[in-house]
């Protein structure tokens, strides 16, 4: 009895740290698209460098996670939200606003999918 | 590389820790439930060791969900027969009294052939000399053959003879086993009389056993070439 007892408790575990895992992807997903989603409508207004201060915000809050990111996403997976933020940036640069919506729109889809991914719907199981 | 390396390590110490908890017979004969278990922890282990772009939980969870799986089943089987009748099923009577039972052979797909190659591995030729043949839940065949057909036994010649004793290692490739010396009633200073009778450094023994009727065997190391 004690075996089944351990071994459930090991279960809930891991059913613990999977569930926390997909929440934190989840959360650093929502907080970095949100703030794109900010630089968006700075962009829309015209205000070019503060659209440039929430992108770099958004790109710091994504390295500073890249540890945690790391051990639960594929690398690829992780690594190609990274390589959306120069062109961003570039485009802010150059004030090219339609440039950088269409970018920004691509990154908060990668960021989308990465928080969906891992989560226990019946498509990501099957 | 170096991170297949830490990898490597990481996932070979967790499989060692993971078939140890599983238990012996994972080692030895296994159960259908435990086959499967096996070859899913090497192919988990693999995935991560070689490919660095997936995250080392990758490996780690699905191992330890296997591991929590087979304890749960392991612990069932042991206390429910129903469960282990589903799990592992039982065991099958392919001779009985003599009889060779071919609906049994036909139900768990063997063929004649397949009968005969296990018993000339059991060391029978002559199927007429067998009384019982039972294919086990690991799918191995155990034999047993009608009594004027089987090795003659100490007790069928009238004899008697004394009881067996295992000889117990106390000394190996030089270290003494102490745990197993106070099994045995015995202590160090018995071990230095025996080993100054032998003439030996304890440092030169391979293996020294001893049983509890005092039979000593001892194996010298052989001197590095």
């Amino acid at each position: 009895m004690k075996r089944i007892l351990l071994s459930l408790l090991l279960m809930a575990l891991i059913l613990g740290l999977c569930v926390w895992g997909t929440d934190r992807v989840s959360e650093i997903c929502r907080n970095v698209s949100g703030l794109l989603e900010q630089a968006e409508t700075r962009c829309c207004l015209g205000d070019y460098e503060g659209a440039e201060r929430l992108t770099l915000e958004a790109q710091a809050l994504w390295a500073k996670h890249e540890g945690f990111l790391g051990t639960t996403l594929r690398h690829t997976e992780s690594d190609d939200v990274g390589i959306l933020f120069p062109p961003l940036l570039s485009a802010l640069r150059q004030e090219d606003g339609e440039e950088f919506e269409l970018r920004s729109l691509e990154l908060r889809a990668t960021l989308r999918h990465l928080s969906r991914m891992e989560a226990p719907y019946y498509f990501n199981v099957l | 590389m170096f991170i297949s390396l830490f990898r490597t390590v990481i996932l070979y110490v967790l499989i060692i820790a993971t078939v140890r908890l599983m238990g012996k017979r994972q080692i030895g004969e296994l159960e259908p439930a435990e086959l499967v278990a096996a070859i899913l922890l090497s192919d988990l282990a693999s995935v991560p060791m070689q490919d660095i772009g997936i995250p080392l939980l990758s490996g780690v969870i699905p191992i330890l969900t296997i591991l929590v799986m087979e304890l749960i089943t392991a612990e069932l089987t042991l206390r429910s027969v129903r469960f282990r009748r589903l799990f592992c099923g039982n065991p099958v009577f392919l001779i009985l009294d003599g009889t060779l039972d071919q609906k049994a052979m036909a139900k768990n797909q063997l063929s004649l052939d397949e009968l005969r190659e296990c018993l000339r591995m059991n060391g029978i030729l002559d199927l007429s000399q067998v009384q019982y043949a039972i294919l086990e839940t690991n799918g191995k065949l155990t034999t047993f053959l009608y009594p004027e057909f089987s090795p003659l036994t100490a007790k069928d010649a009238g004899k008697t003879t004394a009881p067996l004793e295992y000889p117990m290692p106390v000394v190996s490739d030089g270290r003494t086993l102490t745990d197993n010396l106070r099994k045995l009633g015995l202590d160090e200073g018995w071990l230095e009389k025996r080993l100054k009778k032998a003439s030996l450094e304890r440092d030169r023994v391979f293996l020294m056993t001893a049983t509890k009727g005092g039979k000593v065997e001892i194996i010298r190391r052989e001197a590095a070439t």
